[in-house]
């Protein structure tokens, strides 16, 4: 039953799974608020009981399962399911570009300040769609035509899209944040109490021992003095101090994700989609 | 001395920031990288793995954290041709991350003579989430149909006998996200599966209690950490090289803090000293 299909097999599945979600979109549109609250509550559970008992149940056992091969039946479902929530990522994808276009598209329309800016977000996101597909289906042959340019043309569009402008342009972005922490250090951080001299102790060691120069430092120590390394006393601190800290707020974080997803998974919790500002 | 007016200090601090790491990553100063017990630990386990199963390089990184993700990446990949030690390029967190970890392989595959699809593969990006690591541990094939280039994964040489997670031998994510736990959850706490982790400079302490736990098996702690693997390795790679350019910056960003204080010490004892002398 969930055997890959190919050729015109596939494009009738393809066409059918279409219409069935277009079908299914519309129901869930016209259903009033009160029974799309059930569905959806219906679907999270059984989703959640499916993951949950798959994940619990063992792998093999005759008492269980005692039919065929004595294999939990969950098992074999997880990778189709898999292949669902990929494509319903997937349409996660296509709402943020929608919601994007529509917010840079009024942005345009209504000569908002810096529509422009809505301008070059349109480019970018047509020329990387157009050319990182191009690209990825065109032959390698270099000296091929393919529509309009040549193969080799094609890639070096795309080289010049992706590692000449997408690459620098995200570095630039993320190592303005550089400059930021070095003015912060510079003026934010203030010893204004015995804690915060404690803080920046700590701070200073770690940033020494993250760097050669600070290993350099007290690279003269030997014999017990050697404890005192930077890098040793850097050691002691992740492992010790800052583990055991870690592993404590590690474990209230978890159980209060537990916590959520239990009100998750059994309907409690209600959020923004079933209040007054939601969809009515 | 007059303090240096607000605006006029963050300008000069920028330009000693910016002018001072572009000089330490055109100048080399040759440093000593002492290799710590993290690193070691995830050569020494890298070095221990069957040859006959696949590693999977896990990219969770993309342009924003190249500085740091990307010598790491080319440290593994460096050990990994020298070791032949066969490996899967993966994400399921960054989609640029396999096309720019490619392009690593694809430089370093020129200098050790080494082939795609028979040296290692590139799986491409995932989408799914942790639903889809669980089926890629009980299906490999399924969830990756093709690789990169649309080649059917039947027909890639380095993918013969590769199944499910028992034919991975270990798992490396290198990010500079939080996109460690689904591993450690559905593949390391259910398959007993191998853990390596490669995270930023700042997610270095997060990283420490899985290490502790024995849930991750090493750790390449940031741009230094693939120092110190380069140094293991026995090559001097863009990690070493930007070692000169990080010391400068560390070394900037205490010197400030102390600044900073001496300043703010310096102020306060102005205020206080003419409340002091008044009658």
């Amino acid at each position: 039953m969930w055997a890959p299909v190919h050729g015109w097999s596939l494009l009738g599945y393809v066409a059918a799974s279409v219409a069935a979600w277009v079908a299914l979109f519309y129901i869930l549109h016209r259903l009033p608020l009160r029974h799309k609250r059930i569905l959806i509550a219906a679907c999270t559970f059984l989703a959640g009981l499916f993951y949950t008992l798959e994940f619990f149940l063992p792998a093999h056992s005759r008492w269980l399962f005692f039919w065929g091969k004595h294999e939990n039946p969950l098992s074999p479902l997880v990778g189709p399911l898999g292949d669902a929530v990929s494509v319903i990522y997937g349409f996660t994808i296509a709402l943020g570009i929608i919601s994007l276009a529509s917010v840079h598209g009024k942005a345009i329309a209504r000569r908002r300040s810096g529509w422009h800016n809505s301008v070059a977000f349109f480019a970018a996101l047509v020329s990387m769609i157009v050319f990182g597909l191009w690209q990825s289906y065109v032959p390698d042959d270099p000296h091929r035509a393919t529509w309009i340019f040549r193969a080799s043309t094609v890639h070096r569009i795309y080289d010049v899209l992706f590692d000449g402008m997408y690459q620098p342009l995200g570095a630039t972005v993320f190592s303005v944040l550089a400059f930021y922490i070095a003015s912060a250090a510079y003026r934010a951080f203030r010893v204004r109490s015995g804690e915060a001299a404690l803080m920046m102790a700590a701070a200073v060691v770690m940033m020494l021992s993250q760097v050669p120069v600070g290993q350099w430092l007290t690279h003269t120590l030997h014999g017990p003095w050697a404890n005192l390394r930077v890098e040793v006393v850097a050691n002691w601190l992740l492992t010790t101090l800052s583990s055991s800290a870690l592993t404590g707020v590690g474990l209230g974080i978890a159980v209060g994700g537990l916590a959520m997803a239990l009100r998750i998974w059994l309907g409690l919790e209600r959020g923004s989609f079933f209040e007054a500002g939601g969809p009515k | 001395m007059t303090p240096v007016s607000g605006e006029r200090a963050r300008h000069l601090i920028y330009a000693l920031l910016g002018l001072g790491t572009a000089a330490g990553l055109l100048i080399h100063v040759r440093q000593p990288v002492v290799v710590t017990p993290p690193t070691r630990s995830l050569r020494d386990s890298i070095q221990a793995l069957p040859r006959n199963k696949l590693v999977i390089l896990s990219i969770g990184w993309d342009v924003g954290t190249r500085g740091e993700n990307g010598p790491q990446t080319e440290a593994l990949i460096e050990d990994f041709f020298r070791s032949k030690i066969k490996f899967a390029i993966f994400s399921f967190a960054s989609p640029p991350g396999p096309t720019m970890a490619e392009q690593i392989a694809d430089r370093l595959a020129r200098k050790h003579h080494k082939t795609y699809g028979e040296d290692w593969v590139n799986w491409g990006y995932r989408t799914g989430g942790v639903p889809m690591l669980m089926g890629l541990a009980k299906n490999i094939p399924r969830i990756v149909p093709q690789d990169l280039y649309h080649t059917p994964i039947s027909k890639i040489p380095v993918m013969r006998g590769i199944r499910d997670v028992h034919d991975i031998a270990m798992v490396i994510e290198i990010t500079g996200s939080a996109s460690l736990d689904p591993w450690v959850g559905f593949w390391q706490g259910v398959y007993g599966t191998k853990l390596g982790y490669a995270p930023t400079g700042v997610m270095v302490p997060e990283a420490f209690p899985y290490l502790h736990a024995g849930q991750i098996t090493g750790l390449q702690k940031g741009l230094v950490g693939a120092a110190e693997y380069e140094r293991l390795v026995g090559v001097r790679g863009d990690a070493t090289r930007r070692m000169t350019a990080l010391s400068y910056d560390h070394v900037l960003v205490i010197a400030l803090i102390i600044l900073g204080n001496w300043l703010a010490i310096r102020a306060a004892r102005r205020r206080q000293e003419p409340e002091g002398q008044a009658p």
